[in-house]
């Protein structure tokens, strides 16, 4: 199983780095989906891979200069709290009900890369501390449920309530997953629900894969790379509600 | 608030997110028994390199250092419970 762990970590790591999301979206499917390894193991798998994705994230955007530390750590400390008590919650939830919140995680970012530009060139947003925190402490609530980093709240709460530059948001909601993926991951593991062995390997890939991400990033075309990742999530996504809600044509 | 210049903070979170995977692997394959707590200390990195980085100032930011303080007790209080 090392193997594989390691293969997940590296694909979810390099792809998440080439398109610009956590790599949990993508290593979760691929533990599930590809290696049968259930839902309630692959979570708490994938936030380990998660911290180890956004704590070499991390590393680059402090080195250069992009990351509001300050603001990370007021944060990060909302999306820990709600990172911990969604990882409490979904140690009891069933892997059916997980799978179909996890579907439905991914339509939202379908939804929200499709609408990306406009969300981007948004320009009547005022500064909105109250809003900035109820989507921290939502985006830490899913991180630990479904074993993401919450990116896909994170990001809007920076640029559009808190009005932060795109490159200042990225980088900041990165150094805010590596606590939000370690808290949730934390509970996982004082419950013994976490699979060590497994998370190292899927750790160890995540890391590499986004390593060799972050240098390739410029070199490809990252629309091109869009488009093909859209189709694959639509894809798992239609997968994932399938098998979440038990669909009859699901193979 | 920030303590030092950026390629040494950057460093520090390398340092420890390589030496906590590098732990994981070679306890997985060696010591398995070790895999736990190694593991524990790979989770808690990113509040560790954020301690060695950030200068807690009560004084100047006590809303910053409030929620260092509140990350640590709670990751704390995670191992403990």
């Amino acid at each position: 199983m090392i193997y594989e762990s390691i293969l997940a970590g590296f694909v979810a790591g390099l792809f998440g780095a080439l398109v610009g999301l956590g790599g949990g979206v993508i290593l979760v499917p691929m533990l599930t989906l590809l290696f049968d390894i259930p839902m309630s193991q692959a979570i708490p798998a994938s936030l380990v891979g998660v911290v180890a994705t956004a704590m070499g994230g991390t590393s680059k955007f402090l080195f250069d200069g992009h990351t509001d530390v300050q603001l990370a750590v007021r944060a990060g400390c909302i999306t820990a709290i709600g990172a911990m008590i969604g990882a409490r919650v979904g140690g009891y939830l069933p892997d059916r009900t997980l799978e179909t919140g996890f579907a439905l995680l991914l339509f939202l970012i379908l939804w929200r890369l499709a609408v990306q530009r406009e969300v981007e060139q948004d320009d009547v947003a005022v500064t909105s501390p109250a809003r900035a925190i109820s989507l921290f402490g939502g985006s830490g609530l899913i991180a630990g449920l479904l074993g993401v980093g919450g990116g896909v709240l994170n990001v809007p709460a920076l640029r559009l309530a808190l009005k932060k530059d795109m490159l200042v948001a990225v980088a900041t909601s990165t150094m805010i997953i590596s606590f939000t993926a370690g808290a949730g991951a934390a509970v996982y593991a004082s419950a013994g629900l976490l699979n060590w062995s497994l998370a190292a390997g899927c750790a160890t890939g995540a890391f590499a894969g986004g390593r060799l991400g972050a240098l390739l990033a410029p070199r490809v075309s990252r629309r091109t790379l869009q488009r093909i990742f859209l189709i694959v999530i639509l894809y798992v996504a239609l997968e994932m509600l399938a098998h979440g809600l038990e669909l009859p044509w699901w193979r | 608030m920030v303590a030092m210049n950026n390629r040494k903070r950057a460093s520090i979170w390398l340092a420890l997110s390589v030496f906590g995977l590098a732990g994981l692997l070679v306890s997985r394959s060696l010591q398995p028994d070790w895999l736990e707590p190694i593991g524990m200390f790979f989770l808690s990195a990113p509040i560790l390199a954020t301690l060695l980085t950030v200068r807690l100032d009560f004084k100047k930011d006590p809303a910053t250092a409030s929620c260092i303080v509140t990350l640590v007790v709670l990751f704390g209080l995670t191992w403990m419970l």
